[in-house]
C-alpha cells in the first residue's frame, strides 16, 4: 500500500519539472534580450585599455556569450545536466562557489522569519477572531492594516533608521563584525544580532497576511458547533486556541504558505539589498546591473529550485491532509 | 470583514463608491492642480529644513519636497489605478477563456498560472525593467503583466459557480443569449468579486511600483512617491531623512490604507470574504 | 530575543561572558594593525587578473605585486624591482637590472626571468591595465639583466608601461593556461611589501601581512586589514578606534570626520564630469558644442548639484593638479546666452515666439543620456537648457543600457565622468577611444598632437606638445569639462601627513594611499 503522500509528491512532481525547464529557458533568454554587453562592462573602467578584437572574442567565450544563441544555450544545458553551474568571470570563481556562500544567509533570514511570522499571524489573528469587534480585534486590526500598508522596503528602512543610526543597538547592515570571534558561541551570537533587523523587516512583511487569513478563518470556526461545544465545556485558554482553532488552521496556513513562497524570496532581495546582507538576493540584483548571465543563470535557477521543492512538499503535506478532513 | 471600520462603512456600498470616486476626482484635481503649482525646480537652497518658504524642506537638489509630493500624487495613484484595471482585464480574459473554451484550454490556461505563480515576479520585473527602463506607460504593462495571473486563481472559480448555476441554465433553455446571460445573470452575480479584486490590484501594483522606484529602476524623471523615496536613501544619516523619506512614504501609506477601507465596505457589502483580500502581496 | 533558536538560547548567558571577554582582548591587540574601510567591500582576490576591474582593485593589488617602477610622493618614477634602466637614444632598446635582492612571497628570488616571463605572458593573454603590445623582444641577458626591444619609441615607456605592469612569478603564472580562471592561494604570490593572508569575498574583507624580507625597507603594520563598511558606521567605529582610515570618505561629511579625531586629506579626483557630444550626429559643428557650453552656467550648476564637492574644471582636459597641466589658461566659456544665441542663429536655428529652439520650423529636442551617478547634475543640466529655451529628452540609464546607447550613437549629449590622471598616453584612450566614458573624438588636428606626445623623446618635448594639445583642446572641445569633483581620504595618527598621489597612483588611481605610505 503506497502512502497517499508519495502520491501526491509524485502528481505534483511533472507540473514542476515542466515549470523548471520553461525557467532555465527563460532565464537563458531574458537576460541575452537586455541591452549591454558583458565584456563591455567587465571592462568599463577607463583605466584599462581597449582590447583588440581577438582578444575580445577570447573574452566573450568566457563569459559564455561567444557564437549564436543556439550554440551557447546547447552548451549551457549539457553543462547543467552534468550539474556544472559554470564560471563567473567577474567574480572569478565558480558560480557552484559563490552560491554555496550566499545560500545559507538567505535561509538563515526565511528560517527565522518564518515561525515568527506564522505564529504571530496565527496568534494574533486567532484571538482576534474570536471575538470580532472587541478591544484587541480593533487594536490588532488598525495595526496591521497600517502595517500591510507600508511598503515592504519602507518598513526594512525605518528599521534600520531607528534601531541602526538614530539608536543604535543593533548592527546597520552585513552579516557578521568585521573580524568574526574565533570563539563559535560568540561568532553565532554576533551572526544572530546581525540577523535580528533583516528577519524582523521580513517578518513584518508577511505577518498581516496570516494574520488575516488565521482571523478570517476563526471567526468561521467560531460558529462551527464543535467550538460551541468547546466553550460549552469550559475549555478555553491556550488549550482552546491550539487544539481547536490552531488545529483546523493547519491547512489553510500550509496552502496560503506554498502560495507565498515566491513572494517571500522575492521580498528577501529588497531586505537584503537594504541591510546590505550578504544573500543570493544581493548576487542577483549586482549580476543584473553586472550583466554577469552566467551567475544570473546559475542563481535563478538554484533560487527557483528550491523554491519549487519546498513548495512542491508543502503543497502535498497540505492536500495530504486536507484528504484526512 | 474588518469590524474595526464597521462604523465608517455603515452604508458600505454607497461610501466605498463614494471613495472611489473621491479618489478619482482627487486625482484629476491633482492634475490639473500641479499645473497651477510652481515648477518642481532645482535651486541652490539644498536640503533645506521645513520652513515657511519651504513647507516640507527641500531634497538634495533644492527640489520643494511639497511641491514634488503634490505633483507626485496623481501619477502614483494613476499609476495604481490603471495598471490595476488593465492586470483586471488580462485576468478576466483568460477565466473566460478557460471557462468557456472547453477542458483542454482551460488545462493550458491554469498551467500557465502555475508557471507565473512559481517564477519570482520581483525577477522577472528586474530583468524587464533593466532592459527597458520604464516610463509610465511601461511600468504599467510590466506591472499588469506579472499580476494578473493572481486574479485567475480567485476569478476563474467564481465564473465557473455562476455559470453552472439554475438561472443561467433556466435563461439559456429560455432561449436567453449568451450575451444576455452575461449582461443580466452573471455579471451582477461576480460583480462585487471584481471589484474586491480591482481593490487589491490597486494595493498591488501601487506597492509595486514605489518599490521599482526605490530599486532605482524606473526612469527617473518619472516623479512618484516610491522615487522620493529613493531620493531619500542616501540622506538617511542625517536629520535630512525625516523630511524626505516620511511625507512620501506617510502619502503612499495613507493611499494603501483608504484603498484598504473602499474594500472593506465592499466586502461589507457582499463582496469577497476577507481572506482573498487583504494579502499585501 | 524571540530569534534565537534552541542552541541560542541555552547559551545566550555564556555568550555575553564571551562578549565581554573579546571585547576586552580586543582592546589589547596588536599594535601593528592598520584597518581600511572600503564602502563598497569586494575587490576580488589580489592577483594581477582576477581583481575587480577598477582602480581600487588594481591599487590593492600593488600592495601585493611589485612592478618594475614605483613613484616617490611627488609622483615621480622610482626604482623598484628595476633597481636601473637606460633608454637607448632612438628610444627604441631599454636596459633594465633587477634588484636582487627582491624575493617572491614563497621565498624564491626575483630573477630578469620573471620579469621577461612577464611581458611575454601577457602579450598572450591580455592584463586590462598595463599595455605590453609595443614590446617586440624581452630577452634575459644575465640573471639580473633584462634587455626590451620596442616595437616604436614610447614616451610613457617608464610612466605608463614600467609603472603600471605587476611582475608575475613564472615559476607559478608559467603552467598556468587560464589566468582569469587561477584563483588558488599561489595566484597571490607577488614580491611586494605585504602577503594576502585572507580573503572573504561575501564579506569583502581582506587581510593583509607583512613581507618580512621586503627589500625596499620595512613593512610598517603587521597587518593590514581592508573592510567593508559603510561610511556611517566607519565614522563611528572610528571614534571608537577601531579602524584607522576611511578610504574615500563623501567630501559633504568632512567636517563630521574631523568631529570623530580623524586627519582629512582633500584633493581634486581630476575624475572630471565631461558633457559629451555625439560628434558623429548633430554636434559635428564646433560652433554648436560651443553654443551650448555657453547655454550652461557651471557655477550655478556646480552649487546646485554638488555645492562644495566639486569646483568647475578646467576645458583643457587636464586638470589644475595634473603634473602636465598647463599653466596657460583656457576659455571658461562663461554662461552668456546672448553668445550662445548667436551661435545658434549663425547655424540656421531659430528660436520661435514660445522661446523655444527650432530649425526650419522644426521643434529642436536634443537626447541626453547620464549614467546614475550623474542624476544630480543631470537633473540640473536639463533645467538650465530647457531655460535657455532647448528642449531636452533626459535619460538617466543604468550602466548597461547607457553603454549601449552611446556606442550605438543614440544621443546627443552624454554626461559622465573619466579620468584625467595616469601617463598622458591615456588621452589617447579618453578623447579618441571607443569606449563608453570616451570623448569619441576625431579630430585629426588634435589627433595628430596626442600621436606626437606619444613618442616625444624628452619630457620637455612631450610637456610642450601636450600644453598645445590643451589649447586646442579647450578650443575644439570634444567635450565641454563641467566639475572636478573633490576627493577626501580620512585617517588616524597612525599614518602622518598622507597626499593624494599627484597624477595618480601608476594607471592613474587617485588615492592617497599609495603603497609607499605603508613601507617605512
Amino acid at each position: 500500500m503506497v502512502p497517499p503522500i508519495l502520491i501526491n509528491l509524485l502528481s505534483g512532481l511533472s507540473v514542476r519539472l515542466l515549470v523548471f525547464f520553461l525557467l532555465v529557458l527563460l532565464v537563458f533568454f531574458l537576460p541575452r534580450l537586455l541591452p549591454g554587453d558583458p565584456v563591455a562592462i567587465f571592462l568599463s573602467s577607463d583605466l584599462s585599455r581597449d582590447l583588440s578584437g581577438s582578444e575580445a572574442e577570447e573574452l566573450r567565450s568566457q563569459f559564455g556569450v561567444a557564437g549564436g544563441w543556439l550554440q551557447q544555450l546547447g552548451e549551457y544545458l549539457s553543462n547543467l545536466v552534468v550539474g556544472d553551474l559554470g564560471y563567473s568571470v567577474p567574480h572569478a570563481a565558480p558560480v557552484s562557489q559563490l552560491l554555496k556562500a550566499a545560500i545559507p544567509w538567505t535561509l538563515l533570514l526565511i528560517a527565522c522569519a518564518a515561525p515568527l511570522f506564522l505564529i504571530a499571524g496565527a496568534a494574533g489573528g486567532i484571538e482576534a477572531g474570536k471575538a470580532p469587534g472587541a478591544l484587541f480585534d480593533r487594536v490588532a486590526t488598525g495595526t496591521v492594516t497600517v502595517i500591510a500598508s507600508i511598503p515592504p522596503f519602507t518598513a526594512a528602512v525605518l528599521l534600520l533608521l531607528a534601531f541602526g543610526i538614530l539608536w543604535p543597538v543593533l548592527p546597520a547592515g552585513g552579516a557578521e563584525p568585521l573580524f568574526p570571534s574565533d570563539n563559535p558561541l560568540q561568532r553565532d551570537f554576533d551572526v544572530a544580532r546581525h540577523a535580528v533587523l533583516p528577519v524582523l523587516a521580513l517578518s513584518l512583511h508577511e505577518v498581516s497576511r496570516f494574520y488575516f487569513l488565521a482571523r478570517g478563518e476563526a471567526i468561521t470556526l467560531s460558529q462551527r458547533p464543535f467550538i460551541i461545544n468547546a466553550c460549552g465545556r469550559g475549555i478555553k485558554g491556550w488549550r482552546l486556541r491550539t487544539a481547536y482553532y490552531g488545529r483546523s488552521l493547519f491547512p489553510v496556513f500550509l496552502a496560503r504558505m506554498s502560495d507565498s513562497l515566491t513572494g517571500l524570496f522575492g521580498a528577501v532581495l529588497f531586505v537584503e539589498i537594504v541591510f546590505s546582507y550578504p544573500g543570493t538576493g544581493h548576487l542577483i540584483y549586482n549580476a543584473i546591473l553586472d550583466r554577469d548571465y552566467v551567475l544570473l543563470q546559475g542563481a535563478v535557477i538554484v533560487m527557483a529550485g528550491l523554491v519549487l521543492l519546498l513548495n512542491w512538499i508543502i503543497d502535498a503535506v497540505a492536500t495530504s491532509l486536507a484528504r484526512r478532513g | 470583514m474588518l469590524g474595526y471600520w464597521s462604523p465608517v462603512t455603515q452604508s458600505a456600498g454607497f461610501v466605498s463608491k463614494g471613495a472611489l470616486a473621491a479618489s478619482v476626482i482627487l486625482m484629476m484635481a491633482g492634475f490639473t492642480l500641479s499645473e497651477s503649482l510652481p515648477a518642481y525646480k532645482t535651486s541652490p537652497d539644498v536640503l533645506h529644513p521645513p520652513s515657511a518658504e519651504y513647507w516640507l524642506g527641500t531634497n538634495g537638489i533644492g527640489q520643494d519636497v511639497f511641491i514634488g509630493l503634490v505633483r507626485a500624487a496623481p501619477i502614483t495613484i494613476f499609476l495604481a489605478l490603471v495598471t490595476a484595471t488593465v492586470a483586471l482585464a488580462l485576468a478576466l480574459a483568460a477565466s473566460s477563456l478557460a471557462a468557456f473554451g472547453g477542458p483542454a484550454v482551460r488545462g493550458a490556461v491554469l498551467r500557465v498560472v502555475d508557471v507565473l505563480q512559481v517564477i519570482p515576479s520581483i525577477l522577472l520585473l528586474l530583468l524587464l525593467a533593466a532592459w527597458i527602463q520604464p516610463g509610465f506607460l511601461g511600468l504599467v504593462v510590466l506591472l499588469a503583466l506579472t499580476g494578473w495571473h493572481e486574479d485567475v486563481r480567485v476569478a476563474l472559480p467564481i465564473l465557473l459557480r455562476e455559470l453552472t448555476r439554475e438561472n443561467v441554465h433556466f435563461a439559456r433553455r429560455m432561449g436567453a443569449s449568451r450575451t444576455y446571460c452575461l449582461r443580466h445573470h452573471i455579471l451582477p452575480a461576480i460583480w462585487p468579486a471584481i471589484v474586491g479584486l480591482f481593490l487589491q490590484n490597486v494595493r498591488q501594483a501601487a506597492l509595486k511600483s514605489a518599490g521599482f522606484g526605490f530599486l532605482g529602476l524606473t526612469d527617473p524623471r518619472l516623479l512618484t512617491w516610491g522615487s522620493m523615496m529613493q531620493d531619500a536613501m542616501e540622506h538617511l544619516y542625517t536629520d535630512a531623512w525625516a523630511w524626505l523619506l516620511l511625507p512620501p512614504a506617510g502619502a503612499l501609506s495613507l493611499f494603501l490604507i483608504g484603498i484598504l477601507i473602499i474594500g472593506e465596505g465592499y466586502s461589507q457589502s457582499g463582496g469577497l470574504t476577507g481572506k482573498e483580500q487583504y494579502d499585501p502581496g | 530575543m524571540h530569534l534565537f533558536h534552541h542552541p541560542l538560547v541555552r547559551v545566550v548567558a555564556a555568550t555575553l561572558a564571551a562578549l565581554l571577554l573579546t571585547l576586552a582582548a580586543a582592546t589589547a591587540g596588536p599594535v601593528g594593525q592598520l584597518v581600511i574601510t572600503d564602502a563598497r567591500g569586494d575587490r576580488g582576490m589580489l592577483a594581477p587578473y582576477i581583481h575587480g576591474k577598477n582602480g581600487i582593485g588594481y591599487l590593492y593589488t600593488t600592495y601585493v605585486f611589485d612592478s618594475l617602477l614605483s613613484q616617490k610622493k611627488d609622483g615621480d618614477v622610482t626604482p623598484a624591482l628595476a633597481k636601473r634602466w637606460t633608454i637607448s637614444r632612438n628610444g627604441l632598446i631599454c636596459d633594465i637590472y633587477i634588484d636582487l635582492r627582491a624575493h617572491w612571497h614563497d621565498g624564491e628570488p626575483v630573477t630578469a626571468e620573471d620579469a621577461a616571463f612577464t611581458f611575454s605572458y601577457m602579450q598572450e593573454h591580455p592584463y586590462v591595465f598595463a599595455d605590453v603590445r609595443n614590446v617586440k623582444e624581452a630577452k634575459v641577458l644575465s640573471h639580473d639583466h633584462l634587455r626590451l626591444q620596442l616595437k616604436k619609441p614610447d614616451a610613457g615607456l617608464l610612466t605608463g608601461m614600467l609603472l603600471s605592469m605587476p611582475v608575475l612569478p613564472k615559476h607559478v603564472y608559467a603552467d598556468v593556461a587560464e589566468p582569469q580562471r587561477f584563483a588558488e592561494p599561489e595566484a597571490v604570490i607577488g614580491s611586494g611589501p605585504y602577503k594576502l593572508a585572507d580573503y572573504n569575498k561575501a564579506q569583502g574583507r581582506y587581510v593583509l601581512e607583512a613581507n618580512a624580507d621586503y627589500y625596499l625597507g620595512t613593512p610598517k603594520f603587521k597587518r593590514i586589514a581592508i573592510v567593508k563598511m559603510a561610511t556611517d558606521a566607519a565614522l563611528r567605529a572610528a571614534k571608537a578606534d577601531e579602524i584607522d582610515i576611511i578610504s574615500y570618505l563623501p567630501p559633504e561629511r568632512l567636517e563630521q570626520a574631523k568631529e570623530s579625531g580623524l586627519n582629512v586629506v582633500k584633493a581634486f579626483s581630476n575624475h572630471s564630469v565631461r558633457l559629451g557630444f555625439n560628434h558623429a550626429g548633430r554636434f559635428g559643428s564646433k560652433d554648436l558644442r560651443h553654443a551650448i557650453a555657453y547655454a550652461i552656467n557651471r557655477p550655478a550648476l556646480i552649487s546646485t548639484a554638488y555645492q562644495d564637492t566639486a569646483d568647475v574644471a578646467d576645458t583643457g582636459f587636464f586638470q589644475e593638479a595634473s603634473p602636465w597641466h598647463s599653466d596657460d589658461v583656457h576659455p571658461p566659456y562663461a554662461f552668456s546666452p546672448r553668445k550662445a544665441a548667436d551661435l545658434l542663429t549663425a547655424q540656421g536655428w531659430a528660436r520661435a515666439e514660445d522661446q523655444l529652439w527650432y530649425i526650419d520650423g522644426e521643434q529642436v529636442v536634443l537626447r541626453v543620456l547620464a549614467s546614475k551617478r550623474e542624476t544630480k547634475a543631470a537633473k540640473v543640466l536639463a533645467e538650465q537648457l530647457e531655460t535657455f529655451g532647448i528642449k531636452l529628452d533626459v535619460r538617466i540609464m543604468e550602466r548597461a543600457a547607457l553603454q549601449d546607447s552611446l556606442s550605438e550613437g543614440n544621443y546627443d549629449l552624454a554626461l559622465y565622468a573619466s579620468s584625467t590622471l595616469g601617463d598622458p598616453n591615456g588621452i589617447l584612450r579618453r578623447v579618441f577611444g571607443k569606449k563608453w566614458a570616451s570623448d569619441r573624438y576625431s579630430g585629426k588636428k588634435l589627433r595628430a598632437l596626442a600621436d606626437a606626445q606619444s613618442v616625444a623623446t624628452s619630457r620637455q618635448q612631450r610637456q610642450d606638445i601636450l600644453n598645445e594639445f590643451q589649447e586646442v583642446y579647450s578650443q575644439e572641445l570634444p567635450a565641454y569639462a563641467i566639475a572636478n569633483p573633490y576627493m577626501v581620504t580620512a585617517y588616524n595618527d597612525k599614518l602622518s601627513s598622507l597626499e593624494f598621489m599627484p597624477g595618480g597612483v601608476a594607471i592613474g588611481v587617485p588615492s592617497a594611499l599609495h603603497k609607499s605610505y605603508l613601507v617605512d
